[in-house]
């Protein structure tokens, strides 16, 4: 019996599988990429199916329901694409910055020779 | 010897002529070379620039902050053999009848110094403003020792020799603060002159997340305090 919950985890995963098939289909994705992210969405797709079968490595992780495993892999993948994002935006900044700078200091230096 | 007088603009178009027209052309026999950096401006403001007599223009072609196009500007001041860096706003909020007061220290006293021009916190300032420089000077002083009256002050004067050393990273208004420790970490001398300002929109300039960033600025420079390594410095070309 597919519970409430566990039909918008599987339309979820499902809607982002076909997304990642897509992005690899325009050649967005590598197949290192493709493959990885399809890897991802397999696993949400046999955890929100399966729930039952982390039963036991729930209790050795000390979690109660399949449930709560979830949300805390939930958060530490959050947490983690957060620091990642944080990183990567932050070195686009850098690298737009001195390229729109050096830029402008070379379209000077054209003027000032024309002057 | 000459004075560069850096003005970074954003969308000044109103004010910017007006400042570049009250610039004296020289400041005790040295002359002096305005130049106007557009940070991406959707108005006129490069164009009414460039129409006043014996201004540089620079322009960033797209919005990248006080601290990038003052750099920018700077860099250029550079390029162009600059004795002294004055930096000042655009909007008029700073008297181009202040500068010499700036230049002063410097050109009587010794090249090893950065002034800073020094505004009253009277009522006349914007208290959300007034608050958070305070707030900012007394971090200052508590985290690195720094005894600067007013250390966001946008009006400031530096030397050549100075520039390599204090040249900050930070692309918007933590660059103030940044050129202080940085200053601080190669034991520049720091000089405050008084200067009037007159605000004329309450809601230019910074902001309470400019705020935050300013913090996040002092808190990773704090953290870096101790390796005493400028990485701005070596791009200087």
């Amino acid at each position: 019996m597919v519970t409430g919950i566990q039909l918008v985890g599987i339309i979820f995963g499902l809607v982002l599988t076909y997304f990642t098939f897509l992005h690899y289909k325009r050649d967005e994705f590598s197949l290192k990429e493709f493959l990885g992210w399809q890897a991802i969405w397999v696993c949400f797709l046999a955890i929100t199916l399966f729930p039952n079968t982390f039963y036991s490595f729930n209790s050795d992780l000390g979690i109660l329901r399949p449930l709560d495993l979830y949300t805390i892999l939930g958060f530490i993948v959050v947490m983690s694409i957060t620091f990642y994002n944080y990183v990567n935006v932050d070195r686009l900044r850098k690298q737009l910055e001195k390229a729109i700078r050096d830029l402008a200091l070379k379209d000077f230096k054209q003027d000032q020779s024309k002057k | 010897m000459k004075i560069a007088v850096v003005i970074p603009a954003y969308n000044e178009a109103r004010h910017i002529e007006l400042v570049l027209h009250r610039l004296p052309a020289t400041i005790k026999g040295h002359a002096v070379i305005p130049i106007v950096v557009d940070d991406g401006s959707r108005d006129k403001t490069s164009q009414v620039a460039a129409a006043v007599k014996g201004v540089q223009v620079i322009r960033h072609r797209t919005n990248l902050g006080k601290g990038a196009a003052v750099k920018t500007g700077c860099d250029a001041a550079y390029q162009l053999g600059a004795d002294i860096f004055v930096l000042m706003d655009s909007d008029g909020q700073h008297r181009p009848e202040d500068i010499e007061k700036l230049v002063t220290p410097i050109l009587d006293e010794g090249k090893n110094r950065l002034v800073i021009g020094t505004r009253s916190f009277s009522k006349k300032m914007p208290l959300a403003m007034r608050v958070g420089n305070q707030a900012f000077t007394r971090i200052m002083k508590f985290i690195f020792q720094i005894s600067v009256r007013d250390t966001q002050s946008g009006f400031r004067a530096f030397s050549r020799d100075l520039y390599p050393s204090i040249r900050w990273a930070a692309s918007n208004y933590a660059m103030e603060t940044e050129m202080l420790v940085l200053g601080a970490r190669s034991h520049v001398e720091f000089a405050e002159v008084g200067i009037d300002t007159i605000y004329l929109n309450n809601h230019k300039g910074t902001t309470p997340l400019d705020g935050l960033r300013i913090l996040k600025t002092i808190l990773k420079l704090k953290l870096t305090w101790s390796q005493g390594s400028n990485s701005s410095e070596s791009s200087l070309g």
